[in-house]
């Protein structure tokens, strides 16, 4: 578990870092915070993924095929990854670096709302309506392949799934993690990945806080902080971001909302439009949308309005200036 | 068409009725409308006119209904709910709200930032659920504890078990049997009972199968081994013939409700030629090959 949890902090950060670095040139100059780097790089992940769970099921290849390719996937793209931070770092170590440390125990409410969170996801009872993924990550784990049988029964399918949740990544992404670990999927999809979860829900928040209240630290804190209450607040009905991600953060739309959605609103008020259309995709890699149309499209839609609209007024203007 | 609406009408009112976040959401829109905080810059104003569209476009029953279509109709209602950013404006309303109260979050200004913050934090609790939940934890903990401990006996008694037999069980052991042994064959699934996952396959269960659960169920809930149809008074489910319609599915494992008496299960028993032994809470019927 040691090695899983050192794992989840190093692999996302270094490949969220290169990716940033491939993406957005020097990622020191664009603002990016560590979260942002963590959250790139748990996306990319979750990418290659699906890179290999669709070359599996095409290619009707066995779950060993999948984690064979993921992990290969994973370290060449860290690899690459560190060889781009590396080049780059050569590059610009005459930049003086402006981050500042910060005082970490302004943060100290937020932080302790995380500890109490991570204890009730560790010792609560996770909610299973309407959610099969333990079932369908054991069926891979002991059939070796993926969607051979029914994770209800046991038995091979007589009628089949629809093709559109076939496609969706993350049971094999958590079987992939269970193997490599040799853990339990219990512990992996109940305990593990919602403890994840609700750690990049913090950083998303502390990443939307940066965009709130961009010089007032205390303001950030007390952002985080309320956050982690509403979290509380909300334990009370499914579809709420507190219930879902306090007893089914390995579900999907836990994920979306929890970490996509507040990620992706801070990228669309920063204006980076690369990184709201990764969300975009990744929305489409573990949600049953419209055909990939999903809360990420309408929220990145709707709030490129403002520009669209000052777009087309610059260029109304530009038309109507020569007469 | 008529039925998305009343769903989202339907859908709306069971939103404000469980909590009251959605009425702290619109406390916080409003807070911040009035006192002029969504003007301190682009960003502020674009995440407020943002919210404040979504919120409304999730409250009227037409746009909803647009929602609702958008999101494949796969989900509720509640799911379009998904497209306002609650958590982050809340927050942010409080937040611009205590650093108001503390005038900049000074520890000098406890006078008037204490009580307000005890204010909030009292307003918090009242808008969440007060601790109901949508399902029972403890019940359920308690069920999975009790599963866990009957499979482990059985798989102690029995060198077939988990990879050689086909399972049948009351539905809170039969529903963590699949989660706990990936090389188990049950007879029904946890999408018997939870319709919600039935979009997730195409097969469906054959109508003895669909018995075998009507007369567990039935079995565990009144100890006895034949179903009752109180509306017409007529005996639909015979014991004996549910037990040759398992053994002819190919069940081999049968865990049934120690409310069962002795001489029952024996008969029960007796019908497909298995053995009989005692679990925590259970009765366990194998049968031989």
């Amino acid at each position: 578990m040691l090695i899983l949890i050192l794992c989840t902090l190093l692999i996302p950060a270094v490949i969220g870092s290169g990716v940033l670095r491939i993406l957005y040139g020097n990622e020191k100059n664009s603002g990016f915070h560590i979260w942002d780097k963590m959250i790139t790089g748990v996306i990319t992940v979750l990418f290659l993924g699906e890179v290999s769970h669709l070359c599996s099921l095409i290619l009707h290849r066995s779950f060993s095929f999948f984690t064979g390719l993921f992990a290969a996937l994973t370290l060449v793209m860290a690899g690459a990854a560190s060889a781009t931070i590396v080049c780059t770092r050569r590059k610009e170590k005459a930049a003086p670096s402006k981050a500042g440390g910060g005082n970490v125990l302004i943060f100290a409410p937020a932080l302790l709302l995380f500890g109490l969170q991570t204890a009730y996801i560790l010792l609560g009872t996770p909610f299973l309506q309407g959610d099969m993924t333990v079932e369908t990550v054991n069926s891979f784990l002991q059939t070796d392949g993926i969607y051979q049988v029914n994770p209800m029964t046991g038995s091979p399918y007589q009628g089949g799934i629809p093709l559109r949740l076939k496609i969706l990544a993350l049971p094999s992404l958590y079987g992939g993690l269970c193997r490599f670990f040799s853990l339990d999927p219990q512990e992996v999809v109940w305990r593990f990945v919602p403890c994840v979860t609700l750690a990049c829900f913090y950083g998303a928040f502390s990443c939307l806080g940066r965009c709130l209240f961009p010089e007032d630290e205390k303001k950030r804190s007390c952002f985080l902080a309320l956050a982690g209450l509403l979290l509380w607040a909300g334990n009370y009905a499914v579809g709420m971001d507190g219930f879902d991600l306090l007893n089914c953060g390995w579900r999907g739309t836990a994920v979306r909302n929890a970490i996509l959605a507040p990620w992706l609103i801070s990228l669309c008020l920063r204006k980076k439009r690369m990184l709201a259309i990764m969300c975009i995709a990744a929305e489409a890699c573990m949600v049953w949308t419209f055909y990939g149309a999903g809360v990420c499209l309408a929220v990145t839609a709707v709030m490129a309005v403002p520009d669209i609209v000052r777009l087309a007024r610059t260029a109304l203007k530009g038309k109507e200036a020569p007469k | 068409m008529t039925e998305l609406f009343r769903n989202a009408w339907m859908g709306w009112q069971q939103f404000i009725e469980t909590g009251k976040l959605a009425a702290l959401l619109a406390a916080a829109l409003l807070y911040l409308g009035i006192s002029g905080k969504w003007k301190g810059g682009t960003k502020q104003r674009i995440l407020f006119r943002y919210s404040t569209a979504a919120a409304l476009c999730c409250i009227f029953p037409v746009t909803a209904v647009i929602l609702m279509v958008y999101q494949t109709r796969f989900y509720d209602y509640y799911w379009t709910w998904s497209l306002v950013p609650m958590t982050a404006v809340t927050a942010w309303a409080g937040t611009e709200f205590l650093n108001d109260s503390w005038q900049g979050f000074r520890l000098k200004s406890y006078r008037k930032g204490l009580p307000v913050t005890i204010l909030l934090l009292g307003a918090l609790a009242l808008c969440s659920g007060m601790g109901r939940m949508p399902f029972q934890p403890e019940e359920e903990g308690e069920n999975r504890r009790q599963a866990q401990r009957a499979l482990a006996d059985i798989e102690q008694r029995t060198d077939a078990f988990p990879g050689e037999v086909l399972f049948w069980a009351p539905k809170e052991v039969q529903g963590y049997a699949r989660e706990a042994y990936g090389d188990l064959h049950v007879v029904y699934g946890r999408n018997m009972w939870d319709a919600s996952l039935g979009a997730y396959c195409y097969d469906i269960y054959a109508p003895e199968i669909q018995e075998l659960y009507l007369w567990m169920e039935n079995t565990d809930e009144t100890g006895t081994a034949d179903v009752d149809d109180e509306e017409h008074g007529k005996l639909v489910l015979r014991g004996e013939k549910i037990m040759a319609s398992a053994a002819g599915a190919g069940v081999n494992c049968i865990v049934l409700p120690d409310r069962l008496e002795p001489e029952t299960v024996k008969t029960l028993a007796g019908c497909i030629g298995a053995e009989t032994d005692r679990l925590d809470g259970y009765w366990l019927l194998l049968r031989g090959e």
